[in-house]
């Protein structure tokens, strides 16, 4: 089983519904059984009010009613927003409509206290949180982008709640040092270019129940991502995992 | 033919990953299907005269049939028509790598090397980048070379045939859109099936995709699939996968 932990739509150039026919035949051109939508969330900037992400997220829980046994909706949450508009946004997609994880991206640093009331949810709710994180040597992308060692402080202060940090690719083997202590961080396998050598660093500093398998789809292709799977030097068992078998334990998902 | 324009042998210091040797480097290649490859040497990169390490190159190459030795020349020194002249006779291609050696694609020195190489019908490899600039090592960034210097070059010497390694996908259509001539490699292109897009869009740009993967930096299966898997005709692919290359070899 191959599911795919991180991808976007609508997104950038591909907003129709029609569009959704591109990304589902890519899919299955890769064997992808399951597509997890986190939103467009760069769709009104770094920091959209609560009216549009409840917007972005309606655009996801569309797809998703298109395509039910296809893609899986994950909630964007904007914590600036307020504790109580962004529970209200989680109640409404995760316990009401079926999406089963939580998307945070820049608007906050995950070191925030904002994140905490969020966070809370999760764990009460048993969905894994997948967060937005990068080292760019350029500089940061947005003004709170958060880095892994912010993902490693939040993991701290939630042990319990699953988090996958977005982005192996802009992590680095800086990144991989820093969430290792804490066992709740996995990191999906997305972002940059697939420079060799990275994912098996990963594997051998985490261990390949850490890691799964997320493109950022249509930033990225499986083409790229899944050619560093099929590439990296790793066992039948530790392809298994990275590929579907980890995401599927995060996301209570009953095996095809 | 699956031909990869895009190879080298040596160690990435940047690079999670080993140094490849020619014998691994070819293995890898040969387990991922491609029959040929441009290399050149990771080292000379890194040095001011590449020289010793196109002799390396060349003499380590000659065990190993796929790889095609593309020795990488630094018209800023004073030989540099000496080591065209040494290497050109036994090599598929010449590379430059302007942003490592630190000039611009406009001075006098490329302006000559252009000129020999367009006199001597060898394509010019002219690698954009090698990484992407937002992983860089922090204390050793690297700029791309801007695509409209390539266009400039490609405009003076229209009998030059360019390659240009390492392109983005909105840099590969300004090239490939501005220029009649200038090829690209499919390494740096990414987006939702980013070969099949630009094919199905610029259709005419299939004749000027070359299959490039930035082995070692890069895995090899990545851009294989790009190309394999693009929503195209199977003779679009099988083009990019080779003929595009033999064609522009000569081979």
């Amino acid at each position: 089983m191959i599911i795919d932990i991180h991808a976007h739509f609508p997104f950038g150039e591909y907003t129709r519904l029609e569009d959704l026919d591109m990304f589902l035949r890519r899919a299955r051109r890769f064997h992808v059984d399951r597509i997890c939508l986190s939103g467009y969330v760069n769709r009104y900037g770094f920091n959209p009010t609560a009216r549009q992400v409840r917007e972005i997220n309606r655009w996801t829980l569309q797809a998703m009613g298109r395509h039910p046994e296809k893609l899986i909706g994950f909630c964007f949450v904007n914590p600036a927003v307020g504790a109580d508009a962004a529970c209200r946004e989680i109640d409404w997609a995760i316990a009401r409509n079926g999406f089963r994880g939580i998307k945070l991206w820049v608007s906050v640093n995950c070191r925030s206290r904002k994140l905490d009331p969020i966070l809370t949810e999760a764990a009460e709710l048993g969905v894994p949180v997948l967060h937005h994180a990068s080292y760019n040597t350029l500089g940061a992308a947005a003004p709170n982008e958060s880095t892994p060692a912010d993902i490693a402080d939040l993991a701290c202060r939630f042990p319990a709640v699953p988090l996958i940090m977005a982005h192996l690719g802009h992590a680095r083997v800086q990144g991989i040092t820093e969430i290792a202590p804490h066992g709740n961080v996995l990191v999906d396998t997305s972002g940059s270019q697939p420079a060799r050598g990275l994912l098996e660093e990963a594997v051998r500093r985490l261990g390949a129940r850490r890691l799964v398998f997320g493109t950022d789809l249509p930033i990225r292709d499986y083409a790229s991502v899944l050619g560093r799977l099929y590439d990296a030097p790793l066992t039948e068992r530790q392809r298994g995992l990275i590929l579907g078998q980890n995401a599927a334990r995060l996301l209570r998902l009953e095996p095809p | 033919m699956i031909v990869d324009v895009n190879t080298a042998v040596g160690c990435w210091p940047f690079s999670a990953a080993q140094a490849v040797t020619p014998a691994r480097l070819s293995a890898l290649l040969a387990r991922a299907g491609v029959d040929l490859a441009l290399t050149s040497s990771l080292d000379a990169i890194f040095h001011e005269n590449p020289d010793e390490d196109n002799q390396r190159l060349f003499r380590q190459l000659r065990l190993y049939k796929r790889l095609l030795p593309v020795p990488i020349i630094n018209p800023r020194l004073a030989a540099w028509r000496a080591a065209v002249a040494e290497w050109a006779p036994r090599a598929a291609a010449i590379k430059i790598v302007p942003s490592y050696h630190a000039y611009s694609l406009g001075g006098a020195s490329v302006a000559g090397l252009a000129a020999e190489l367009a006199r001597s019908r060898l394509p010019l490899l002219v690698q954009v980048r090698m990484e992407d600039e937002r992983v860089q090592a922090p204390a050793l960034r690297v700029p791309p070379v801007p695509v409209a210097n390539i266009l400039a070059l490609a405009e003076r010497y229209p009998r030059l045939s360019i390659v240009a390694l390492g392109t983005y996908s909105r840099e590969a259509i300004t090239l490939l859109e501005q220029s009649p001539r200038v090829r690209i490699d499919v390494s740096f292109l990414d987006g939702l099936d980013a070969v099949g897009v630009l094919v199905r869009r610029h259709g005419a740009f299939a004749g000027r995709l070359l299959l490039g993967s930035n082995m070692p930096l890069f895995y090899t299966q990545s851009a294989l699939l790009k190309v394999q898997t693009a929503e195209a005709t199977d003779a679009v692919r099988q083009a990019i996968l080779g003929k595009n290359a033999r064609k522009m070899l000569g081979l």
